[in-house]
């Protein structure tokens, strides 16, 4: 699944828990599309395209036709409106609350009502050891 | 002033809080009160009161790690609890006015807070000694958010950094006063240690040689049975 090309279909992109994407950030905004991210990571004061915020326990504004969460394991399920893309591990880091084991627990927490595409890829370890990365691309609501 | 601690299941013995009673009694020159929220009451002496610890846990969840201490403040207008796990070793005269104040890890470089942030490597405050006094604003944000903490943080501890020092409603003792054991060459520095190693077991990847109390070198040990009576 490309990310990058699919948000190039929306207007108004929102990542959460995405960590550093400032050159994405700053090149999706260069074609005219709304991209920000929300991240509480206190590196991230003050730096263009991002509000930094906790987007589960801070007042903040989540409207976008696009959301890209980037780490669902790390945060409290919080309610998501229009097209989606989550994107979970089961790595089992210390500050995960929630080990994503399944393109379906993904679709199920965020109560999805479409899935476009789903994919399940490995990073640095393969998936015979049981580690995986699930993404799912669909609609919330 | 009243002071609060727990004690449950068989991670530590009665002796814990019969010696952090014998420490507050040299140590501290006010009129006190030690209260203990327990499931096992067996051998503590009689000087301290025995509350069930039952009466702490509203949410009913093991999930967010000594959660029962912020429930103190719903019972209790004012007081410090206490971890079992610290040697008080010197006079307690810094307790002020403060409604909410706890420790700062010095002993953590702040700036690994910066590559680690959110991803639960990173927690630099410690409530193993903290006074609180009507802190209304901690009790209601926890009320108002107990379903996403719960899920959130293994800890009171992880709670506490990144909801409310992250907003900056957290004040802490001086640097020096509470100084921690295992990161401070294995010796008493300051007023108070803390002998905690629980963060070794509950995160995964943290390899370091600490001690519990009852585990510290001989003179350490020593001055702690001398606060037995």
């Amino acid at each position: 699944m490309n990310i990058k090309h699919i948000t190039m279909n929306y207007d108004k992109v929102l990542y959460l828990a995405c960590n550093d994407i400032r050159e994405d950030l700053e090149e999706l905004n260069s074609f005219d599309i709304d991209a920000k991210a929300i991240d509480y990571d206190p590196k991230f004061k003050d730096v263009e395209y991002y509000v930094n915020k906790d987007f589960v326990f801070d007042d903040v504004d989540l409207d976008a036709d696009l959301t890209i969460h980037m780490n669902v394991e790390k945060t409290y399920p919080v309610k998501l409106s229009g097209d989606v893309i989550l994107r979970g591990d089961n790595e089992h880091h210390n500050g995960d609350c929630c080990p994503i084991t399944s393109c379906e627990q993904l679709i199920e927490m965020y109560n999805l009502k479409e899935v476009y595409q789903q994919e399940i890829t490995s990073q640095r370890k393969t998936l015979l050891n049981g580690i995986g990365h699930f993404i799912v691309y669909g609609r919330a609501a | 002033m009243d002071f609060y601690t727990l004690k449950w299941g068989d991670k530590y013995g009665a002796e814990y809080v019969n010696r952090l009673y014998g420490s507050l009694k040299k140590h501290y020159k006010e009129p006190f009160a030690l209260t203990c929220y327990t499931d096992n009451y067996n051998m503590i002496r009689e000087e301290v009161n025995i509350k069930n610890i039952e009466s702490l846990r509203k949410f009913d969840t093991d999930r967010v790690f000594t959660y029962e201490k912020l429930i103190l403040m719903e019972k209790h207008e004012k007081g410090v609890w206490l971890d079992l796990d610290i040697l008080i070793h010197d006079e307690i005269d810094f307790i002020d006015d403060s409604d909410f104040k706890m420790i700062w890890n010095y002993w953590h470089p702040y700036s690994r807070s910066y590559t680690w942030y959110g991803k639960g490597g990173s927690c630099h405050v410690n409530s193993s000694f903290c006074k609180f006094e009507n802190a209304e604003w901690l009790i209601k944000f926890t009320n108002d958010n107990w379903e996403k903490i719960e899920w959130t943080y293994k800890s009171l501890d992880k709670y506490l950094f990144y909801q409310h020092h992250r907003n900056e409603r957290l004040k802490f003792w001086d640097q020096g006063i509470v100084t921690n054991y295992n990161h401070g060459g294995f010796g008493l520095k300051g007023k108070i240690s803390l002998f905690n190693t629980s963060h070794k077991y509950n995160n995964k990847g943290i390899v370091e040689e600490s001690y519990e109390l009852h585990e510290a070198d001989p003179e350490t040990v020593k001055l702690w049975e001398s606060y037995e009576h």
